[in-house]
């Protein structure tokens, strides 16, 4: 606030949880972001804790520490949800809590991004279903990923491009290098916003492909979190990229080079396929292992044969695309997005540095 | 309906424990006179064959009577939607009629036939397909009668983690008993994860479940409330085939057949009790009235044997249910057990008598673990 004689003109002012959700977001600690900015930690502390306003000179050292506009961290969060948000998030049990809170700030951030740059435009509206699986379980998880596919209109058979289909749906996808590659894709499905996913750009083709059937499981299904959500989202992920009615054939003979030619066909992993067969009973529990057991013995449980192309997300850089047609330049486009250049291009695989 | 042909019982009641042999029309002709009225039946695993249904009646009043429409093998074909019961061609004037008139017709037919219960006959439901489960629930539950059964073969993988609750969702709709049979190229209960997941069905169901074309899973089930079992007195008859997989091939090298040894509560081949087990000691003998004090490894693959086995394997398998079913409802899981830690026991002594290794098998085991 600066008093200028007898009038008083109000700062922005950054919001605290922004503040923090944006801190986060950077895997930094409030000392390290104190350092990078030449503050306090305390007035840092102070600042996300809501006692001492941010704003002014402080405020754009901290911005630009972060490697955010102004604009981003002076948002109401309420008003964006971030106070409610609850995500969903396909990792390793070894990636530690600091990366998970850091990739879920990334999540809400590129939510609120994906969204102002969104607005206004010409995009589909969200079509894609919630449904929780019943009570009684009758409509389980495979019956809603039957439900979705229809939704989708997806033909019998394997899924060409997943992640377009999702984007078809109204789901943001993004696709960031989240600086790790201790997870696939983390998910989040606010009430009065767009579904959004984020992918790992650093996840295999086959492997992001499971994890973005995963994910729309979780946005389908799942509000809040409840137990058992992982194996119902696998048994959607698996119903949905190799539906049982038409795949159960296709395990006659297996062998490794089958394998191969079915992970082509159906752009999944060979372990996911294994899996699979055993499931639906048309491979034994001993060949189940037998096969396992080659796979390990080939190397291929780290990686597989068969490259399996990455899908990448098209919604936003279409977006950009019409926007650039109408004569913003970039640097408007980014600030519409409330990010900055690179960070813009970074959200629409323009570039495959680490997005700002 | 009436087994007894005195007066009208519902079907529940009339099968309320009973241990139904089920057996081919020529083996049931030769097995029917050793079943006991008051807990039998017989179930002709063929509708085509089953023409001696009012002779059987006729002679034996009491037991329980059925027919299993079964296809021939290589038009066997899992159940879809649209098409989720086994209606036999039935053709001439039958070809022209709708579905549920047909099923209504062939409901009949069994009934007209000598049947005390209605099988509907229900197509093999493959994994993961709910549809065709609901859609056999539902043809069944179309038909408005209070003398049939609904045969659910299901594929094993059903019994698995969350395959379950879906299970037990779908079949809590039905309106009739359900025969329910579990389906794999091998004996179902010996892929990990079934008998636990049979358990969890029976327990949720268990008053309206017939366990169908099975062995000592029915016996465990009868245990924990099923209605009733069906056991068949050869081994493809003991549980169900998934669609193209026609259960354990007849091996032409050793046509010998599985022989029940009560002792152990298992079966075994006769070849291999002969040629392995008591290739160096004194066999065991049996004194069922099948088997008249003779060894249980004396039966080869002549037509004569095949049959001496099936009688005695009925025989076998209904001493036991009788056993089971003698003790009071809430002291029957402690006789099961009991006889249980017998067979554990057996198996031991068996092992030192022969002088070769003789494992628990692993349903039995976990039945035991968890009795």
């Amino acid at each position: 606030m600066v008093a200028s004689g007898a009038e008083v003109i109000l700062l922005p002012a950054a919001d605290p949880v922004m503040l923090t959700t944006a801190r986060q977001s950077r895997g930094l600690t409030q000392s390290g972001l104190a350092r990078l900015c030449g503050l306090s930690q305390a007035f840092i502390s102070k600042a996300e804790a809501g006692l001492g306003g941010l704003d002014g000179e402080r405020l754009e050292r901290v911005a630009e520490a972060l490697g955010y506009p102004v604009s981003l961290l002076t948002l109401h969060s309420e008003e964006h949800s971030f106070v409610s948000a609850c995500s969903f998030h396909r990792k390793r049990s070894s990636l530690p809590v600091a990366k998970v809170r850091q990739v879920h700030a990334r999540l809400d951030i590129a939510r609120v991004q994906a969204e102002e740059l969104l607005r206004d435009l010409p995009v589909a509206g969200v079509r894609l279903p919630r449904i929780p699986p019943g009570d009684d379980g009758v409509m389980g998880p495979r019956e809603i990923a039957r439900a979705v596919r229809a939704a989708f209109g997806l033909p019998p058979g394997p899924v060409a491009d997943l992640t377009a289909a999702a984007e078809g749906a109204g789901v943001v996808v993004v696709s960031l290098d989240l600086g790790h590659t201790q997870g696939d894709a983390v998910s989040q499905w606010l009430s009065g916003h767009r579904p959004v996913m984020l992918h790992y750009r650093s996840a295999p083709g086959d492997r992001l492909r499971f994890s973005t059937a995963h994910e729309l499981a979780h946005l389908v299904m799942h509000i809040l979190p409840v137990d058992g959500q992982e194996e119902e989202a696998d048994l959607f992920a698996s119903e949905l990229l190799m539906p049982a009615a038409q795949i159960r054939g296709e395990f006659s003979r297996l062998d490794m080079p089958a394998l191969a030619k079915l992970k082509a066909r159906w752009g999944v992993s060979m372990a996911a396929l294994i899996r699979r067969g055993r499931d639906l009973g048309e491979i034994s529990d001993y060949r189940y292992r037998e096969l396992n057991i080659e796979l390990s013995k080939a190397g291929w449980r780290t990686r597989e044969p068969v490259e399996v192309p990455t899908e990448r997300p098209r919604l936003l850089a279409d977006a950009v695309a019409f926007l650039r047609s109408k004569g913003l330049t970039d640097t408007s486009i980014a600030s519409r997005g409330r990010t900055d250049i690179a960070g813009l291009r970074a959200m629409i695989g323009e570039q495959g540095e680490p997005e700002g | 309906m009436s087994a007894s042909g005195q007066s009208k019982v519902s079907v529940r009641q009339a099968l309320r424990d009973r241990c139904l042999t089920v057996a081919s029309p020529d083996d049931a002709a030769a097995v029917v006179r050793y079943l006991d009225p008051r807990y039998g039946g017989v179930v002709f695993s063929s509708s085509s064959g089953f023409s001696q249904g009012h002779a059987v009646k006729r002679m034996f009043p009491g037991l329980v009577i059925a027919a299993d429409h079964r296809e021939r093998d290589k038009e066997e074909r899992p159940a879809t939607p649209a098409e989720p019961i086994a209606l036999p061609n039935l053709g001439g004037l039958f070809a022209a009629i709708a579905p549920e008139d047909a099923l209504d017709q062939f409901i009949k037919s069994q009934l007209h036939a000598g049947a005390h219960v209605g099988v509907i006959p229900g197509r093999v439901i493959c994994a993961e397909d709910s549809e065709s489960l609901t859609a056999v629930v539902e043809s069944a539950n179309a038909v408005d009668r209070d003398d049939v059964i609904v045969r659910i073969p299901v594929s094993h993988v059903w019994f698995l983690g969350q395959n379950v609750r879906q299970l037990n969702g779908i079949l809590g709709r039905s309106r009739h008993p359900v025969a329910l049979s579990p389906a794999d190229k091998r004996d179902p209960m010996e892929n990990k994860g079934v008998p636990e997941g049979l358990r969890r069905v029976i327990d949720k169901h268990g008053d309206k479940i017939i366990m169908w074309k099975t062995d000592l899973a029915g016996i465990d089930a009868l245990t924990r409330g099923a209605l009733a079992i069906a056991v068949g007195v050869v081994a493809s008859l003991r549980h169900s085939s998934p669609p193209g997989g026609f259960g354990q091939k007849i091996n032409e090298r050793d046509p010998t057949p599985q022989v029940f040894l009560p002792k152990l509560l298992r079966y075994m081949r006769a070849s291999y009790l002969h040629d392995e087990v008591f290739a160096s000691t004194q066999p065991w003998t049996c004194d069922c009235r099948a088997c008249c004090g003779k060894s249980v490894d004396r039966f080869t693959g002549s037509a004569e044997h095949l049959r001496e086995a099936a009688i005695h394997n009925a025989l076998a398998i209904t001493g036991l249910h009788q056993r089971i079913i003698g003790a009071p409802v809430g002291a029957r899981a402690a006789e099961w057990r009991e006889t249980l830690e017998s067979a554990l026991v057996a198996h031991q002594e068996l092992a030192l008598y022969v002088e070769r290794k003789m494992p628990f098998p692993g349903p039995l085991q976990y039945w035991l673990d968890h009795a």
